[in-house]
């Protein structure tokens, strides 16, 4: 009998071990980056730090891609950042450096740059968008201390997530919680990409800087969205590992109305968007026509999808599939 | 035979003054064109003397709405729209061609053809396969070993206690890897229940695609979706 109840504890005992795998999380006292650690309040200010500091940037943005047959291509340009410390900010794109344009194209593109301003201070660059996901996420380790970036003392922190296989190390200046500086590397150490802070300046004349002025957005309820976006929002049901809904708005796009859910895993940042175009769907009507767009630029892809009258765009730093199966367990 | 008068009229918009020394000395001597800049300087004097007008209040609006960042982004897209395409010289279209028709004779191995077909068909299976291929094989307990070596001196009661063992362990083994499974597929999913057969196309160019998807991506790739390979030749 003892040894049917040694075997018993055992698989008991690795039941129990997956089972809390899921719920391990890094607390923030444990790092001692938080109250009462040395660097009292460190972690909780980074997520609201571009939007509580007030501070002017000159920045540089370098991406490594891969094209087609292993050949190497570099982007990189220069921009310059204003934030009035209360929620108030500007991205003003300067120069493209990388790759070499004509001169229009440059144009062009330093003009859409300067268009997508909001999404791009928000989204584009890695930072902790949610501490409670990101400490759960996300493992880090401080590797550097009193390191100097565009004069400013930072710590440097390795982050590394459970579930890829590279990590980033990030530059933060612990009074403010301002990231001057964040590298990317793979597997093996090679650098993907990287934002870096060329000069800071603390106190900024802000008297000539028009600061970004944000599109209309409403908060959804989710539990009837009728009145609001005027259809029923098809939410996914499936929502890739380790993200979770952090906000869900109608936003009105090139005179379209869209309702926009934001997924996050702390960090990274995945979007669903569903817009009905016509009638609705039910789960027996025939499906009349579902298209799927696929577009990828290094590791971010975007899918937009009809099926019937729906209109779904998701896109992330996600592969193809998981981006379809978010589509996919939101059609009826 | 060219006329001595200048084709330029606007210079004579210009002050005596600002009037170069040949104009000067030519209008001196054609009575046109010393009419014609008499003409022209009384309409400036009399320009000048307009009152001087105030814009329209609605001019600070009009201003203010077209510098709006998504008045902006319109403007962008039809700038972008607006943009004529270029034509490739002729060299590099009987090279892609060629390269085309290269292409077009090597055919795709039968496999790969299989294997497409049926990802094509069931996404959602393709990708649990996958999953499944990277869960980590776990070693049984070296106890569990030596207790299914133990040779056939055990008892009959003993290698049932062992059987039962092992098959809840087989069962304990097989639930943590479904549990794996699924935290890997998802924390909150639920399959899609429509099985869907695509139409799908794969887009070369941030150019193929509509406004909304266009802004979406680009502020996500910090713009490397519009730069990307349209570098010079």
């Amino acid at each position: 009998m003892k040894h049917l109840l040694f075997l018993s504890l055992c698989v008991l005992t690795l039941l129990g071990a997956g089972c809390s795998q899921q719920s391990e999380s890094q607390e923030p006292a444990t790092l001692a980056l938080t109250s009462g650690g040395p660097l009292a309040g460190f972690l909780e200010r980074i997520p609201k730090a571009p939007f509580t500091t007030r501070y002017y940037a000159r920045r540089r943005i370098v991406q490594n891609h891969m094209r087609a047959g292993g050949v190497p291509q570099v982007f990189e340009y220069t921009e310059r950042v204003w934030s009035n410390g209360q929620g108030g900010f500007r991205v003003e794109p300067e120069q493209l450096i990388q790759p070499t344009l004509s001169a229009s194209q440059t144009n062009l593109f330093l003009l859409l740059q300067s268009a997508r301003e909001g999404f791009m201070y928000r989204v584009r660059d890695f930072r902790v968008q949610d501490l409670r996901l990101f400490l759960r996420g996300y493992q880090l380790q401080i590797i550097g201390s009193h390191l100097a970036v565009a004069g400013q003392a930072c710590e440097r922190l390795r982050v590394t997530s459970s579930g890829a296989s590279g990590y980033h190390e990030l530059d933060v200046a612990p009074q403010t919680g301002l990231i001057l500086r964040c590298v990317e590397f793979d597997a093996n150490g090679s650098e993907l990409g990287r934002m870096e802070t060329l000069e800071y300046n603390s106190t900024p004349d802000l008297s000539q800087v028009t600061l970004y002025q944000d599109l209309p957005v409403q908060d959804l309820d989710l539990a009837n969205t009728q009145p609001q976006l005027g259809f029923q929002l098809r939410a996914p049901g499936f929502i890739p590992s380790s993200y979770e809904l952090v906000k869900a708005e109608r936003v009105d796009l090139a005179n379209e109305t869209w309702a926009r859910l934001s997924y996050t895993d702390g960090a990274e940042q995945v979007f669903f968007l569903h817009r009905r175009i016509g009638g609705g769907l039910t789960a027996t009507d025939p499906l009349a026509k579902h298209n799927l767009r696929v577009f990828t630029v290094g590791p971010w892809t975007m899918l937009d999808a009809t099926v019937n009258n729906h209109r779904f765009l998701a896109a992330g730093r996600l592969g193809k599939d998981q981006l379809q199966l978010m589509v996919e367990s939101a059609i009826p | 035979m060219n006329s001595p008068c200048p084709s330029d009229h606007d210079r004579f918009w210009q002050s005596a003054a600002e009037l170069d020394p040949l104009l000067q000395a030519h209008l001196a001597e054609c009575v046109t064109c010393h009419a014609r800049q008499q003409r022209a300087q009384l309409a400036v004097r009399l320009l000048r003397a307009l009152p001087a007008q105030r814009a329209p209040l609605a001019l600070d609006g009009a201003v203010v709405a077209a510098l709006h960042a998504g008045t902006r982004q319109e403007r962008a897209i039809q700038q972008v729209s607006a943009l004529t395409r270029q034509e490739v010289p002729a060299e590099l279209n009987s090279r892609v061609e060629d390269a085309l028709v290269w292409t077009a004779e090597q055919p795709a191995p039968a496999e790969l053809e299989v294997r497409l077909r049926a990802e094509l068909a069931a996404p959602s299976e393709a990708m649990s396969r996958r999953f499944l291929g990277r869960l980590d094989r776990l070693r049984a307990p070296q106890d569990l070993d030596q207790r299914l070596t133990v040779p056939a001196r055990s008892s009959s009661r003993r290698r049932a206690f062992a059987f039962v063992g092992a098959l809840l362990l087989v069962m304990g083994l097989g639930s943590l890897a479904l549990q794996r499974w699924g935290a890997e597929l998802s924390s909150s999913q639920q399959q899609p229940r429509v099985a869907v057969q695509w139409n799908i196309e794969v887009i070369e160019s941030a150019e193929g695609l509509d406004p909304v998807s266009r802004a979406l991506i680009g502020g996500l790739s910090g713009g490397a979706s519009e730069v990307l390979g349209k570098e010079k030749l």
